[in-house]
């Protein structure tokens, strides 16, 4: 579904501090590899997570993913397609780290925006499949819990209110990809739990492919199929870690043995990770 | 916030306003004792000026006002296109914004004498002149708010792949509102100096504020001149004015919680 095959992606470095000619610290020529001969498959209909310390290229794979950046080296697929193609189709919905809502439209006619934009997808679509099968902006935002909020606007929302309108704006559209980043890291404990369990619930009645970049190990494992652990820079793969959880999560009570073995596992590999960049 | 009509907001200003009017009656109450009736007028004098020809003050006002909303008009329109453009083409903005902010910073009402050479003492040189000082404060901030589009927004219409049109008229456009009314704030009032320094260029022509100063100062008459200070003093404080209110009501809309 998504593939990602030895992906180098760099940016122009601080030119003279250290590294002039040779390999240092993931810096070339004066370029800074942000990522480097990266490897990773996202089966369709899966929940993976991105984890690791920061900088670790994580939001750059992403951003790469949702065909925002072109590779320096290596390909990506989606869809067995470069991405640049499938976002052309609007089959990418991507959450930012903010809500990124534009404040003078309502929260409805925010969720409307993917479809008011590049209708060209929408004609492309028509024509290849029958019906147009964008999701009902409406119903959507009533799965978020914000049916009665359609009319607001977003400055008289909460911010966790605020990260659900933009979760419902990337969904609303059903693209065939969803990439989150770090979506919940600006609200407080409770509303992230609050907000994962609705992905979930959401997820699990719209299944698309996700990608989910996010810092905390407790988040990766309640939300995903598959935990892709990062380390960097330069950004590269060191495990990929299946967390096995039975599904649905959404209303279960998480937790166990089962799920602080797979904690356990992802923090020490975390550690190592941190330790290799800094030790 | 504390509101306008509150005495605390209002008193301090009024106080001060008497203060001057009383300074200024005494020191050209002392000057006409002295027979220096040359230096500044009695304030009974300029207010009776007002009063006594109501309608001269008033179309010679429009005419001022009309000069310089139409240079506005001219000058906003071009550097708002040109703001567009430069945000767009970034190459064309690393030609040309370097010497729009030299420009900016010139002196441009200096062009005055050589536009009404080139244009005659109409007020085609007059609403170029206003035009052309206005031009250069709405585009280097009409291009800063244009480029100042919240970076998470562009990120999401990009991954849609919406055209360049759709992001200007979606997003810059709107973010840039508060850029918009920044520049106005700043370029209203200074159109009524590029359209009183015109008329000072090419006095003697026509009607206007401007050319009712320099003819009025040339006989050594001074109340009017003061009369037609106050007059442009006002219309500068009611543009203003007019401006702030639209950007309250248009600003809650768009750019709700900035102030």
């Amino acid at each position: 579904m998504i593939t990602v095959r030895g992906l180098r992606r760099s940016y122009p470095g601080a030119a003279g501090r250290g590294a002039v000619g040779g390999r240092v610290d993931g810096r070339v020529d004066g370029r800074f590899d942000a990522i480097a001969g990266l490897d990773l498959h996202v089966p369709e209909g899966s929940f993976t997570s991105l984890i690791g310390p920061s900088g670790c290229g994580k939001s750059t794979l992403l951003r790469a993913v949702a065909g925002l950046e072109d590779p320096d080296d290596g390909e990506v697929l989606v869809c067995g397609r470069p991405p640049g193609v499938a976002a052309a189709d609007k089959e990418i919905g991507l959450v930012p780290q903010t809500p990124a809502l534009l404040p003078w439209l309502t929260v409805r006619s925010n969720v409307e925006l993917p479809a008011r934009v590049n209708r060209s997808a929408d004609r492309r679509r028509q024509r290849a499949g029958g019906v147009a099968q964008r999701g009902d902006v409406v119903e959507v935002l009533r799965e978020v819990g914000l049916g009665d909020a359609l009319d607001r606007y977003p400055h008289e929302l909460s911010g966790g209110m605020q990260q659900r309108v933009a979760l419902a704006r990337a969904v609303a559209m059903r693209p065939r990809v969803l990439l989150l980043d770090e979506p919940f890291s600006a609200v407080d404990e409770i509303t992230r739990e609050a907000l994962r369990r609705q992905l979930l619930a959401l997820w699990e009645h719209v299944r698309t492919t996700v990608i989910f970049v996010t810092h905390s190990v407790r988040e990766a494992v309640v939300l995903s199929d598959t935990v892709v652990v990062m380390a960097g820079p330069p950004g590269r793969v060191v495990d990929v870690v299946d967390v096995g959880l039975p599904r649905p999560r959404a209303g279960a009570d998480l937790g166990g043995a089962a799920m602080h073995a797979v904690e356990d596992r992802l923090r020490r590999e975390l550690a190592a990770a941190w330790a290799g960049e800094h030790g | 916030m504390r509101r306008w009509w509150h005495p605390a907001i209002w008193a301090p200003a009024v106080v001060a306003l008497l203060v001057l009017a009383v300074v200024w009656q005494l020191v050209a109450a002392r000057l006409v004792e002295r027979g220096q009736t040359y230096l500044l007028p009695l304030p009974a004098d300029v207010v009776a000026e007002l009063v006594g020809s109501p309608g001269t003050y008033l179309s010679d006002a429009w005419t001022t006002l009309s000069t310089a909303l139409l240079g506005v008009l001219l000058g906003g329109v071009l550097a708002a296109v040109l703001a567009v453009l430069l945000s767009e083409v970034p190459l064309l903005a690393r030609a040309i914004l370097p010497l729009a902010v030299v420009l900016n910073t010139t002196p441009v009402v200096a062009f005055a004498p050589a536009l009404v050479v080139a244009f005659g003492f109409g007020r085609t040189p007059k609403v170029l002149v206003t035009a052309v000082v206005v031009f250069f404060p709405v585009l280097v901030t009409l291009l800063q708010g244009l480029r100042a589009a919240p970076p998470d927004a562009l990120m999401v219409l990009r991954s849609l792949r919406a055209s360049r049109a759709e992001v200007l008229l979606r997003l810059r456009l709107p973010s840039a509102l508060p850029a918009l009314f920044t520049a106005l704030r700043v370029v209203l009032p200074l159109s009524v100096v590029g359209a009183v320094v015109a008329e000072f260029v090419a006095a003697g022509s026509s009607s206007g504020l401007g050319t009712l100063i320099t003819t009025s100062a040339a006989n050594y008459q001074l109340a009017p001149v003061y009369a037609a200070i106050i007059v442009l003093a006002v219309m500068g404080v009611a543009l203003l004015g007019v401006v702030v209110a639209v950007e309250r009501r248009v600003l809650a809309r768009y750019a709700p919680g900035r102030r």
